[in-house]
Parts: structure tokens; C-alpha cells; sequence
């Protein structure tokens, strides 16, 4: 046997991130004795991420794609997906430094299986072989499904996790089904001697095309749970509602753009024989998911679920990019995925950040008249909605303006029409929440007394004091004064980031774009 | 002569090894009770037939004759297969083990040994996480709380139990590769493959760790959980009587029988002793001697150490046998790669 | 003399996975899910795996069923009382059944039809413990890797749902 050389230098952003997972799990395990504050260990977690993320920087100004044998590859489009996993995991640390204290004993484990599934989630942008895609998603699932869970107070947090975890091993089945399937049609799982078996043309007989299509096919399934493109769609709501803010926007984010790197590499790469198939599935799937998400969040009252639907939808835009199968659409989808870490998380820091101690939710009234209370945060709502909703000049418009360009390219005209019909649709849901924030009184909307009035039996420290004595008049303003017990200054950093990128990335929407399509086409060509 | 070694061969062995297991249980339970007795400052059976080497067969005769009884709303097909089931893993397990060297009967060479299994440890590891159903299967059919407290005690104590074990023996089969270059999996190769002084020495000092875990999967006192009298009544084979419950007490001294053939063979260089190289049968007669002495160790455990606590049980197996194990495993694979 | 072995095998695994989906008892359907892991460890021999097979045996077969058992036990070994609907109950048995018939037709097919995979790789030897420890710890270094990774998830995660809320 002879051992194998391994470019280590292949792994080294991911290895980083779990090397620092395992650092913090054992900080927060000698913490008690050593009387260390636990609050060092989101910090940990950043200077982790960061470093990973430096790393990234390093390798792909260094040009040459790193090969871990023929399983992982560090070249510029798998940093690139990295960075952006990385970028959402750090505003995800931040987002959390304010909750977790709040939900749980457990800073470790919430900081620990928060970078594990970073680092599973960057190990499907690098994955070359389908072993290592199933085997990262599931790290990351894994992880998330504890995540979702992790506030034990709340019941609706544990049904979140269950649902998740229930529908998700049986996604990882359908998965694990379409590589078999796959492997027998090629005999391998590994992504470029899939495609070059295709290529051949040894895939013409009939069996081979058989079991192709329907390995392609669960591949989509698997592939399709985690992104919330419909119909697998169906965990989405309960799950983004039910789990903590922080890990929802996390995983909004994150999963996608980690599902979308492997989902994008395996299709163009390994999958291009099957083309026609695939574009046409994928299309009509787009259409799906997006009128799907947006006619149902139009309907929600709970912010949280409103904007679990609008992320739902904003699958199917993505799916757009993904439909022509071409490098310009790929590198689209990876800007799409890109910008959305500014708005979306952004979306749910604002949510963090209004939550009121110990609840784990934001109605819709609870947005009126935001502006005269906190005007900054209202106004970096408002951008995040203009955004989500696809008004120019904030990123949201580029991003949806190139993914449907290169649908468009390819004469995809009828979905692009799809899409834009859907987003004139979504701003109606995203800019009534900007007109309750400006235009409404906070004492006009009976929801905001209402939802001050039943708070959780077990979560009365904060209300507990102005509950009794001043009952009426007290009501209207108390929404607000404990909305401020969460806001933190990592939050407001974490906030003014996404506001920041949100617009700048908008604004000088060049520099991004370029860097994004150079790595891509290094890798898919032309 | 194909299918004269291939099946009939094989056959004839297993019936023989099968008599011979379920005598050498008989008279174990003799051994035991006369041994207890030793170190109670008692006589231990001695009515019946001459030093009351009948005893054993006058309980068989007994549990025969007892009134069968199965107690209502259980569920009376797992009911009865669970004895059963308790008992062929105990049974199944010494096909692999050799007994000793080839030799020559009527003219043929015959292997004293079922099969060659070029995974044997392996499978001995498989046989023994089997041996968990019939009581735990027991348990739950039997309808009873104390029955099923039992079972899951038992459940819960051998899967843990077997981790340590798995360690070990996995420990075992590096200093394999120290005489061949290769290492092997086979209990065969391992008795016959020479080893130098030093491993042995190594060996004897993980043997305590090893027997503990065997204690431990074979459910005997101090770890006899699974049926603590005072608080259990019988754990999981309360509702069992006559034939079923001799049945399980069968399994649970085969079971001892099998582990202690392991530990020599494992441990004690199998069958091999002076001369066995020119006289082959003497190689019986050393791993039937080794294997008496082995099981005087778990009568000696018995008869001196109290039973232990159900979480100290869990406790002492996380917290001690398994890093200890695992850095017995550290140490010998850096020994193996070194020299 | 092949066929025929496989055939009894094969008609036995079937029944143990019948046995899981059609059995009222909890118990019964995790039993029959043993049977199913020993046959299809006994198809494994057949195919020179013998590694495989044992460790079939070993980790389903003496820890994953065993800790099923454990569970069952556990929440009182007897179906919960889920009020399942007989419209809805109708509905996924046709479902599934159209699923389960739709798979096997397919596979047949290919099966019949041929399939690369069937033609290359397995060779007798491929099995073996020396062949799949080196496989593990040179082509596959990775993914092996990446399993101890998800175990870990696994392990914290179970830790951090489980733990009392104490500190």
C-alpha cells in the first residue's frame, strides 16, 4: 500500500473551520474551571471564519486550483462559494452573540455545530465526487437540524427540528438513491469521469439513459429539499419559524449557496449529456417554486414565515440562472447568492434585532411605525425589503437582472417573463412592511397591544415588572422597550454590514461580478 | 470427496464440539458450585453419585420435568424463541476457535477447528453483539417490568461493552503484524504465528482490561445487572422456568466457555505448550487445561467481588475502559510501526 | 446451484422487508428488519465480502436494531395511537405502491438490459480487509474523513438536545 500525496493546501479553508469548531467545543468545555467568559467564544468563531476566509483570499490569488486527490478541489469557483459561506456564517456568529445567551447554556455546542456545518456546507462547493457531496450535506444538515432545535424552551422550535430532520433523511434517501443510480449508469461517482462516460456516447443504450434520468431525477430531489425549491418546499415555513432567528438566517443563506455549488457543478459538469432533460425539469420547477413562495407570502402575518416564503421564491429565481446550463448563467446564480447574504440576512438581523426577549417571532404589526422609534434600523429594513423586492440601485436588481439576462441568452424568454411577473408580485408583501415601518403609528395597530399582552409563560423576566401595575397605557410602548434588551452592538455591526453591502455591492455592482465570472469560467469554460 | 470435506467433515465436527460444549456446561455448573463452595468453607454438592458428580444431570432431569408455564399476554412465539436465540450465538461462536493442531484421524488430516474464518475476530465481535437478542427479547415478551428493566439494562451494558472489547482486540490483531508483515484476522494464523517475549508481555498486561469487558458481555457478577435478585427479582428471565430457564442458563455458561476459549486463544498462545509439536493431541489437552483455569478466574471474581452499581456499571466503562483501551490501542500502534 | 442459493436469499430478504412494512407489533417489524440485515450479510459471503458481511452483522445487526429494540421498549412496544385517517391511509398504500412498482420495472429493466457498473469493478478480493482498509485510507481519504467529521456533528448534536439545561 502505498500512501498517497495529498495537497493539503485542497482543504485548507474547511480544515481551519473545523479545527476552530473544535476549539471552541473545547474552550466551552474547560470554560467552567478555567473561569473563562464564554463570551469569547463567538469571537473565536470570527477570528476562525476569518482566517478561513483570508485563506480562501490567499489560494485563489495564487491561481492555481489545489486537487485533493480527485474528491475536493480549492479552485476559484469553490472559493468563491467559500467566501460567501464564510461571509454568511460570521454574520451568523454576530447575529447570534445576542440570542444564544438567551435560548441556552450551550454556547459551545450552538458556536461549535454552527462552523461545522460552515465547513460541511464548504465542502459541497468543493466536492468533485458525489461521495463527498452526500457526505457534506449531510454534516450540514446534521448540524442544522440540531440548530434548529436548539432553543428548548419553545416547543415550536422542537417541532421545527423534527419536521426538518424527518423530511431531510428522507431527502438525504432520494440522494443517496440518484448516486447509485447514477454510478450505475456510469460507473462512477466521480463528477468529471461521469461526464466524460457520457460524452463517450457509451450512455446510448436505453438502460443507461434509464437509470440516468432517474438518478438525475432524485439528485434534483435531494438537491431541490435543501435549496426550498418546490415542490420539496414543504418544511420550509416551519422550520425558518420555528428555529431561533439567528440559525434561520443562517441557514436561508447558507444552505442555499451551499446547495447551489454543488448542485450547479454536478449538473454542468458531470450532467451535460442530459441537458435538455434537466433545463426543462428545472424550468418548470422555477416557475413552481417562485409563484409558489410569493402567492404564499403575501398571505403571512408572522414575519418570520413571510420571509421563509420570499426565500422560497428567491430559489426559483436562482433556479432561473441555473436553467440555460451555461457559465454565464452559473456565475449569475453565484452573484445571486452572493447578494442575498446582504439582504436576507440582513432581513433577519433587523428580526433579531426587534424580537422581544424570549419570543422567537415578529409579527407584521410589530413593524408600525418602526421609523419614529428607530430609525436607523428602519431605514436599513427598508433597503433590505427595496432589495428582496429587486428595486434598483440595490443589489437585488443585479442580481435578478444577470440571472434572467442569461436565461434570456439562451432564449428562455417565457421564464423570464415568469420571473419578472413574480417580482412586481413580491413587492407587495416587501413594501408593505416598509409602509407599516414609515407610514403607520406604532398605537394605531391593534396586533403590537395584543402581541405585548401574551407573552410566554416561561420568559417573564423581562415583562414581569411592567406587567401588573401599568396595565393599558403601559401596553403600546412596552414593545419597544423590550425590543431594545436584545439589540446589541454586534447585532447593529451585523445590521450595518448587510445594510453596507446591500448598497455598495449595488452601487459598484462591477468589481464583484468580475471576479465572480473570471473564476467561474476558469472552471466551467467558455 | 468434494462435499465429503466440504459438508460432512464440517458436519460431524460441529455435532461433536456441540455435545462436548453442552457436557463441559454441565459439569461447569458442577465446577462452579463445588468452587464457590471452597470459598464459602462449604462441601457444595456431594449426594449425588460419588462426590456428587450426578448433581448435574439430576437438574437436567429436574428442569425437564418442571410444569411449563407461560404467563398470560405474553407474546408467546417470541417468548419461546428467545431462550433459543440466547443460545446459538453461545453456540455458533466456537467455529472459530482452534482447539488444537491438525491432526491425524482414520487417516485424514483433520483441523481441529470448524472454519478458518479469514475475518475471525470480526465475527467473533459479530456473534457476541447477537448474543443480546435473547434477553433482551426475553425481557420484552415476558410482560414484566422486572423483565424488562432487565433487558434494557442488558441492552445497554453490552453494546457499551463491546466497544472497549472491539478496541482490544483490534489492539490484538496489530502485534499480528509484527510476526508476518501482514497481520491477519484469523484466529488460526494467530495461535500459529510466533511473537517474541516483549508482545506477550504487553499482551498479559491488556488481559485485565479484556477479561473485565468479557465479564461484562457475558453478564457475570460483579456485572450481573441484568438479573439482580434484590432489586430485579430476575431481571430478564423472571417469568422463565423449567427447560427455557435452563436453556438460558446454558447460554449464560457456554457463553462463559466461549469467552474464556477466546482469552486463551487470544492470549494465551491457544493449544500450544511444550511437545504438542510431536505429539498433536496433547495441544487439546493444553487449551482444555488453560480454558479451566480461565474460568476459575470468573468463579474467583464471583466469589470475592460485590456486584456493582448500574451507573458506576455505565460509568466505569465511558470514563475508564474505553480511553484506557483506546490508548493501549494508541501505544501498540506506534510499537507495530516502529519496529 | 448458484441461482437456486441466491433465489432462496433473495425470496428471504423480501419476506424480511415484507415483514417490517406489513407487521402490527413494533417488535415484529424490527425483527424482521434483522432478518433482512443477516440475509443481505449472507448475500455479502456470497460475494467474497466477508468484511462487509460481518460488519453488517456487527453494526446493524448488533447495535442499530439492538438500539431499536431499546427504543421501542422504551415507549411501550405497542403502535402509538396514531389516528391515521383510512382515507389517507388508502391513499399512501396506493402511492406507494405505484412508487414501489414503477422502481422495481425500471430496475428490471435495466437490469435486464444490462448496466456498466454491473460489467466493471467488483472483482473477488475487492472485499477483503486489506482491500477496502487500502481503498479507505488512500482513493477514499476524503470521504472517510468527512464521516468522522459527520459522526462528530452527530455526537455534539445528540449532546447539545439531550443535555439537562443545568449550568
Amino acid at each position: 500500500m502505498t500512501i498517497p500525496a495529498i495537497d493539503m493546501l485542497a482543504i485548507l479553508p474547511q480544515t481551519i473551520v473545523i479545527v476552530t469548531a473544535l476549539l471552541v467545543l473545547l474552550v466551552d468545555a474547560a470554560a467552567g474551571q478555567a473561569r473563562i467568559d464564554r463570551q469569547v467564544l463567538p469571537w473565536l468563531s470570527l477570528l476562525g471564519l476569518a482566517a478561513a476566509a483570508a485563506a480562501a483570499v490567499w489560494l485563489s490569488l495564487s491561481g492555481q486550483p489545489h486537487y485533493f486527490q480527485e474528491m475536493a478541489v480549492a479552485d476559484g469557483y469553490s472559493l468563491t462559494v467559500m467566501l460567501v459561506i464564510l461571509l454568511t456564517a460570521g454574520l451568523g456568529v454576530l447575529l447570534a452573540q445576542a440570542t444564544v445567551p438567551h435560548i441556552s447554556h450551550q454556547a459551545g455546542a450552538y458556536y461549535g455545530l454552527l462552523l461545522l456545518s460552515a465547513a460541511g456546507m464548504m465542502f459541497m462547493g468543493a466536492a468533485l465526487d458525489l461521495l463527498v457531496v452526500f457526505l457534506a450535506l449531510e454534516i450540514l444538515s446534521l448540524a442544522l437540524y440540531v440548530l434548529v432545535g436548539f432553543n428548548r424552551a419553545e416547543a415550536r422550535s422542537a417541532e421545527a427540528s423534527l419536521k426538518y430532520f424527518l423530511l431531510g433523511a428522507f431527502s438525504s434517501g432520494f440522494f443517496l438513491y440518484g448516486i447509485a443510480l447514477v454510478y450505475g449508469a456510469t460507473a462512477s461517482t466521480n463528477l468529471e469521469a461521469i461526464g466524460a462516460a457520457l460524452a463517450q456516447g457509451t450512455g446510448a443504450s436505453a438502460s443507461q439513459s434509464l437509470y440516468l434520468y432517474a438518478g438525475v431525477a432524485m439528485l434534483l430531489i435531494g438537491f431541490g429539499f435543501k435549496i426550498a425549491m418546490a415542490p420539496f418546499h414543504m418544511w420550509t415555513p416551519d422550520a425558518y419559524q420555528g428555529a431561533p432567528t439567528p440559525v434561520t438566517g443562517f441557514m436561508s443563506v447558507a444552505t442555499k449557496a451551499a446547495a447551489f455549488g454543488a448542485f450547479m457543478r454536478v449538473f454542468v459538469i458531470a450532467l451535460p449529456a442530459a441537458q435538455p432533460q434537466w433545463s426543462w425539469a428545472l424550468a418548470i420547477l422555477a416557475t413552481l417554486t417562485m409563484t409558489l413562495g410569493n402567492l404564499a407570502a403575501l398571505r403571512q402575518s408572522s414575519l418570520k414565515r413571510m420571509l421563509a416564503y420570499s426565500s422560497i421564491a428567491h430559489a426559483g429565481y436562482a433556479l432561473v440562472g441555473l436553467v440555460p446550463g451555461t457559465s454565464q448563467g452559473v456565475s449569475a446564480v453565484l452573484f445571486y447568492l452572493f447578494s442575498y447574504v446582504f439582504m436576507n440576512l440582513g432581513a433577519f438581523a433587523v428580526v433579531t434585532a426587534l424580537e422581544r426577549l424570549g419570543e422567537n417571532d415578529v409579527l407584521n404589526g410589530n413593524f408600525a411605525g418602526l421609523a419614529d422609534r428607530r430609525p436607523a434600523l428602519a431605514a436599513a429594513m427598508a433597503i433590505f425589503m427595496f432589495s428582496l423586492a429587486g428595486i434598483p440601485p440595490f443589489v437585488g436588481f443585479f442580481a435578478k437582472f444577470f440571472v434572467f439576462s442569461a436565461a434570456m441568452a439562451e432564449g428562455w424568454g417565457w421564464l423570464v417573463l415568469v420571473g419578472v411577473l413574480n417580482s412586481v408580485l413580491s413587492a407587495f408583501y416587501y413594501l408593505s412592511v416598509t409602509v407599516q415601518m414609515y407610514f403607520r403609528k406604532a398605537d394605531e395597530t391593534p396586533a403590537v397591544a395584543e402581541a405585548a399582552g401574551k407573552s410566554k409563560p416561561g420568559l417573564r423576566r423581562a415583562e414581569g415588572k411592567g406587567k401588573k401595575g401599568a396595565a393599558a397605557p403601559a401596553a403600546a410602548a412596552q414593545p419597544a422597550e423590550t425590543a431594545l434588551a436584545l439589540s446589541t452592538r454586534s447585532l447593529s455591526v451585523a445590521v450595518f454590514i448587510a445594510a453596507l453591502g446591500t448598497v455598495a455591492v449595488g452601487l459598484w455592482p462591477a468589481p464583484w461580478t468580475q471576479w465572480i465570472s473570471q473564476a467561474v469560467t476558469a472552471v466551467f469554460g467558455g | 470427496m468434494d462435499w465429503i470435506s466440504l459438508i460432512v467433515v464440517p458436519a460431524i465436527k460441529s455435532l461433536v464440539l456441540i455435545i462436548v460444549l453442552l457436557t463441559s456446561f454441565a459439569y461447569l455448573t458442577y465446577y462452579e458450585r463445588k468452587m464457590l463452595a471452597r470459598f464459602h468453607v462449604r462441601y457444595g454438592p456431594n449426594r449425588a453419585g460419588p462426590l456428587g458428580l450426578l448433581q448435574p444431570i439430576a437438574d437436567a432431569f429436574k428442569a425437564i420435568f418442571k410444569e411449563e408455564i407461560i404467563p398470560l399476554r405474553a407474546d408467546k412465539l417470541i417468548y419461546l424463541a428467545a431462550p433459543v436465540l440466547a443460545l446459538i450465538p453461545a453456540l455458533v461462536a466456537y467455529a472459530v476457535i482452534p482447539i488444537g493442531p491438525t491432526i491425524s484421524l482414520f487417516g485424514q488430516q483433520v483441523n481441529l477447528y470448524i472454519a478458518d474464518v479469514n475475518v475471525g475476530f470480526l465475527y467473533i465481535l459479530a456473534v457476541a453483539g447477537l448474543g443480546a437478542y435473547g434477553v433482551i427479547l426475553a425481557g420484552w415478551s415476558s410482560n414484566n417490568n422486572y423483565s424488562t428493566l432487565g433487558a434494557l439494562r442488558t441492552s445497554a451494558q453490552m453494546v457499551s461493552y463491546e466497544l472497549p472489547l472491539g478496541i482490544m482486540l483490534v489492539s490484538i490483531v496489530l502485534t499480528t503484524t509484527l510476526a508476518t508483515g501482514t497481520g491477519s484476522l484469523s484466529l488460526v494464523e494467530l495461535v500459529q504465528s510466533p511473537r517474541p517475549w516483549w508482545v506477550w508481555l504487553w499482551l498479559w498486561i491488556g488481559f485485565p482490561i479484556f477479561f473485565i469487558c468479557m465479564l461484562a458481555e457475558t453478564n457475570r457478577s460483579p456485572f450481573d445487572l441484568p438479573e439482580t435478585e434484590n432489586e430485579l427479582v430476575a431481571g430478564f428471565q423472571t417469568e422463565y422456568g423449567g427447560i427455557k430457564f435452563a436453556l438460558f442458563f446454558m447460554a449464560e455458561y457456554i457463553n462463559m466457555i466461549v469467552a474464556s476459549g477466546i482469552m486463551v486463544t487470544v492470549f494465551f498462545g491457544g493449544y500450544r505448550g511444550p511437545f504438542v509439536d510431536q505429539v498433536p493431541i496433547l495441544g487439546v489437552l493444553y487449551f482444555v487445561l488453560k480454558v479451566i483455569l480461565v474460568l476459575f478466574l470468573f468463579l474467583w471474581v464471583r466469589a470475592s467481588v460485590p456486584r456493582v452499581r448500574y451507573d458506576q456499571l455505565m460509568a466505569f466503562n465511558w470514563k475508564f475502559l474505553l480511553p484506557t483501551s483506546l490508548l493501549y490501542l494508541a501505544i501498540t500502534a506506534v510499537a507495530v510501526a516502529l519496529v | 446451484m448458484q441461482l437456486l442459493f441466491f433465489l432462496i436469499l433473495a425470496a428471504a430478504a423480501i419476506a424480511g422487508a415484507l415483514g417490517v412494512v406489513v407487521s402490527k407489533k413494533p417488535v415484529y417489524s424490527a425483527l424482521s428488519l434483522l432478518v433482512n440485515f443477516a440475509v443481505a450479510a449472507v448475500l455479502f459471503i456470497t460475494l467474497q465480502a466477508q468484511f462487509v458481511a460481518v460488519v453488517q452483522i456487527i453494526v446493524y445487526a448488533g447495535a442499530i436494531v439492538v438500539l431499536f429494540l431499546f427504543v421501542i421498549m422504551l415507549i411501550g412496544g405497542d403502535l402509538p395511537g396514531v389516528a391515521v385517517r383510512p382515507r389517507a391511509r388508502a391513499v399512501a398504500a396506493v402511492a406507494a405502491l405505484v412508487a414501489g412498482v414503477l422502481a422495481l420495472a425500471g430496475l428490471g429493466y435495466a437490469l435486464v438490459a444490462g448496466s456498466p457498473a454491473a460489467t466493471s469493478g467488483a472483482v473477488p478480493g475487492n472485499g477483503s480487509v486489506q482491500a477496502i482498509g487500502e481503498a479507505l485510507f488512500t482513493t477514499y481519504l476524503l470521504p472517510f474523513e468527512l464521516a468522522s467529521v459527520l459522526l462528530l456533528v452527530a455526537m455534539i448534536g445528540a449532546v447539545a438536545l439531550a443535555r439537562k439545561d443545568s449550568t
